[in-house]
């Protein structure tokens, strides 16, 4: 074989392998996205990241859209380019209509979408209080009915507490299948709230349907004067890795600027919130201390979220609930402790573990609760006392509606805490968007397909119920 | 340089490649996606022993340029699933082209491996450890790339006119230092690659570490200089607390692995060909070297080791046990 022949057959094979391995000119929209979403006011910028698949290809811009009712073009501010990953920031509108939007972009000829990608609100630019629900190990067969109508409960339940955030710790989906994967996805579609998820050890088996799904597997999502971190904890298994831990220390110092000087103060007490920077919450798979715990790197989380003022720490695993502080103990007498609280959360939906719970075992999530930006409540007073416990979560179950009569809903708080504000959803057969709730505040009328929803926000006192009903009235 | 290079990269590349999919990625052993890579196993094994010398002698033929240019084709196939997507465990169709692929680089390193006119020169075995480390730093862009990079450049291989089978043949030097040596070493440079599943943070320190260990082999190999090196690989590891690629600590093991394949080459005897044929593509070296970046899954995956990891940087005085091998008696 003479020498040209073989260098010629040698070129096209590798012409043909470059060309074929990396496929058309493609893209894959990393982030905003369902689980790492940019949540942001009319008027302000969101960051678009993409992986392109032909890292030489400068090409043209990407297009970004808006998918709401209409779809909606953005106006690119930056375009940056880092090897394969391209960013774009892109100014959403000043009259842009609150509420959650997909995003899609175009590059190359050809559109990528992620659903409820970006969220819209009009909070002011100095809130101080925010409440969070946070959720992990959920129920364990979702997408094939057994594990589905209490995952449904959960999303009702916490949209009718309306939330500003749901934080979900991992265990999403635990026996590697896509149609699982899937079918956590469209459950936490049902989500008002903005959801940031984090991964889990049991994603270990269908990781490619995690990360095609859910993208990157260490995030920083920031809401205003708020900085949410979530870590693959069970990368490798149990750890967090020598990556993870740079990460979080840049996306800490990101949020507060400069760590504190002294580090046996700041494992005392928590800095107060510095003006200007955000508070952060770092959320993980695996608690830091006891049993099946990380492995490696306690102290220096420990050290970190001391030196960066972190409240707390929210994780799950365990399938029960406990709470720990700074120094690895569990505490038992009250909720309320100096530093960071290490918080486990019990299995929203996943098998209950006696032996890891340090309250009754439930089903359920936790509501946090910022005011002033200090966290006030993590806790739920579990048997009614008035106290609350020093680490149980809220039941599931004790949250229900349901919409009886063409134009009443009920609400039942059966907790024992009150719920101020509740969401509550109405929907009438016919297009009127002319009624009034009879009790609480008219948020939104929607007109959708012949039938017309109301969400009207009540307070729904501990242990009792609300009928809302729409009636002909002024607003 | 090419024929050193299909050599190593059996065991420089694509083995660890797979044990980095199959270990980061996921790996489902019950599913017919996992039994491929058993399967690719046994039958590496087997095709060693029932064919490996048939497959020899088709050295310097018309073989070589036609495993090259099918490594590069199945190399296209086999990436373009994991283009923008990644590495599922329970894909059969990806698994059947990361096994085919690794059909073809058994194949390439074993026509590699035979006898030719002349041995190979250190600075061929240097410039294919050059090409190692480009082939790993590929995953700097994607994390998976390096698969298809291999195919690449087996396929460029193919351009090259194979040389003529004669009785130069390698020498496989290995014992039971050199094997310690070799499962250290392997768990030293790909301990770095568990941190990494979304973006390959260690590529460019590992690809650093593969082209210094080609200015190793290519180097002199005497002198109080290396064991200096030894010395400092054994002090960087002892202070960087940290398991990440800290590239002081990578450059100085890349340094360690050049002074071990050197050393298992038998790069100081190129003008004494010796006589013996490989049994394997570097035989032992390839076994405990794998064996190693499979134990730095295992350790990586249960990091209280940690009190531990000292041990791991003994290779670093393996500069201190080289010695030229004396020549053959005529």
């Amino acid at each position: 074989m003479s020498t040209v022949l073989r260098l010629a057959l040698a070129l096209a094979a590798v012409a043909w392998a470059v060309a074929h391995g990396f496929g058309a000119r493609d893209f894959e929209l990393v982030r905003p996205r369902l689980g790492i979403p940019e949540i942001v006011r009319p008027g302000e910028s969101i960051r678009v990241e993409l992986r392109d698949a032909l890292p030489w290809d400068e090409g043209p811009a990407p297009r970004v859209r808006l998918l709401g009712p209409a779809p909606l073009e953005l106006e690119l501010l930056e375009l940056e380019r880092r090897g394969a990953v391209r960013t774009a920031v892109a100014r959403l509108p000043e009259d842009l209509a609150l509420g959650a939007y997909g995003i899609e972009v175009e590059l190359h000829g050809r559109r990528h979408d992620h659903p409820k990608a970006v969220h819209v609100h009009a909070r002011p630019d100095d809130f101080e209080d925010l409440t969070v629900v946070h959720l992990a190990d959920l129920p364990t067969f979702l997408g094939d009915g057994r594990g589905d109508l209490l995952m449904r409960r959960i999303v009702e339940e916490v949209n009718l507490i309306a939330p500003d955030l749901v934080l979900i710790s991992g265990d999403i989906a635990y026996v590697g299948s896509w149609d699982h994967f899937r079918a956590a996805l469209e459950h936490f579609e049902a989500f008002d709230a903005p959801v940031v998820a984090g991964i889990g050890n049991h994603e270990y088996r269908g990781l490619a349907a995690f990360f095609t799904l859910f993208g990157p597997l260490h995030h920083v999502v920031d809401l205003d004067g708020w900085r949410i971190v979530t870590l693959d904890s069970g990368h490798g298994r149990d750890e967090l890795t020598e990556t993870q831990l740079a990460f979080l220390e840049a996306a800490l110092s990101g949020s507060v600027g400069a760590p504190r000087q002294d580090a046996d103060a700041a494992r005392e007490e928590l800095p107060a919130p510095v003006e200007g920077a955000r508070v952060p919450l770092v959320q993980m798979h695996h608690p830091p201390f006891w049993t099946r715990k990380l492995h490696v790197h306690v102290d220096r989380l420990v050290e970190l979220c001391a030196l960066y003022g972190v409240p707390a720490v929210l994780t799950g695993h365990w399938h029960g609930d406990y709470v720990f502080d700074r120094s690895g103990t569990p505490r038992r007498d009250t909720p309320d402790f100096p530093g960071t609280k290490y918080v486990v959360t019990t299995a929203a939906g996943a098998d209950l573990r006696p032996q890891t719970s340090d309250s009754e075992l439930h089903h359920g999530y936790r509501l946090l609760r910022f005011h002033r930006r200090v966290l006030s409540d993590y806790t739920y007073d579990q048997d009614g006392d008035g106290v609350r416990h020093p680490c149980a979560s809220i039941p599931v179950g004790q949250l229900t509606q349901w919409q009886y009569g063409p134009r009443t809903v009920a609400v039942k708080n059966e907790l024992h805490e009150d719920l101020r504000r509740a969401r509550v959803r109405l929907w009438i057969d016919e297009e009127n968007a002319g009624l009034v709730p009879d009790v609480g505040t008219l948020e939104e009328v929607l007109l959708e397909g012949g039938r017309t929803r109301y969400t009207v926000r009540v307070d729904v006192p501990r242990e009792s119920e609300v009928q809302v009903t729409l009636v002909e009235g002024e607003r | 340089m090419m024929r050193a290079f299909a050599l190593l990269q059996l065991p420089l590349v694509y083995l660890p490649l797979c044990v980095y999919g199959l270990g980061v990625y996921g790996s489902d052993f019950d599913a017919w996606s996992g039994r491929l890579f058993l399967g690719l196993l046994v039958g590496l094994l087997a095709l060693e022993a029932l064919v490996g010398r048939r497959v020899a002698r088709l050295a310097g033929t018309w073989a070589e340029t036609a495993v090259g240019l099918a490594a590069a084709l199945v190399a296209g196939v086999a990436y373009a699933p994991l283009h923008l997507g990644w590495w599922d465990e329970h894909a059969t169709s990806q698994a059947a082209g990361v096994c085919a692929l690794g059909l073809l680089a058994w194949s390439a390193a074993r026509l590699a491996a035979a006898p030719r006119d002349r041995a190979l020169a250190p600075r061929e075995v240097a410039g294919a450890l050059v090409l190692v480390g480009l082939v790993w730093s590929t995953a700097w862009l994607y994390p998976l790339l390096p698969l298809l990079a291999l195919g690449v450049a087996l396929g460029l291989g193919a351009a090259v006119r194979p040389r003529p089978r004669g009785d130069a043949a390698l020498e496989a030097r290995f014992g039971g230092f050199e094997a310690w040596a070799a499962v250290l070493l392997g768990v030293d440079l790909f301990l770095g690659l568990w941190d990494g599943r979304w973006i390959a943070t260690w590529a460019a320190p590992l690809g650093l570490a593969f082209a210094l260990a080609g200015l190793r082999v290519g180097g002199r190999q005497q002198g109080g200089g290396w064991i200096v090196i030894g010395a400092l690989n054994f002090a960087a590891a002892a202070l960087w607390r940290a398991w990440g690629p800290h590239p002081l600590h990578v450059m100085l093991a890349g340094f360690a692995l050049g002074g071990l394949l050197h050393y298992v080459l038998g790069l100081g005897r190129v003008e004494a060909p010796a006589r013996r044929l490989l049994r394997a593509p570097l035989g032992g070296f390839t076994v405990f070297w794998v064996l190693g970046v499979v134990l730095g899954l295992a350790l990586y995956q249960n990091l209280a080791f940690a009190p531990w990891r000292l041990v791991l940087l003994l290779p670093a005085l393996l500069p201190a046990r080289h010695r030229e091998p004396a020549l053959p008696a005529a």
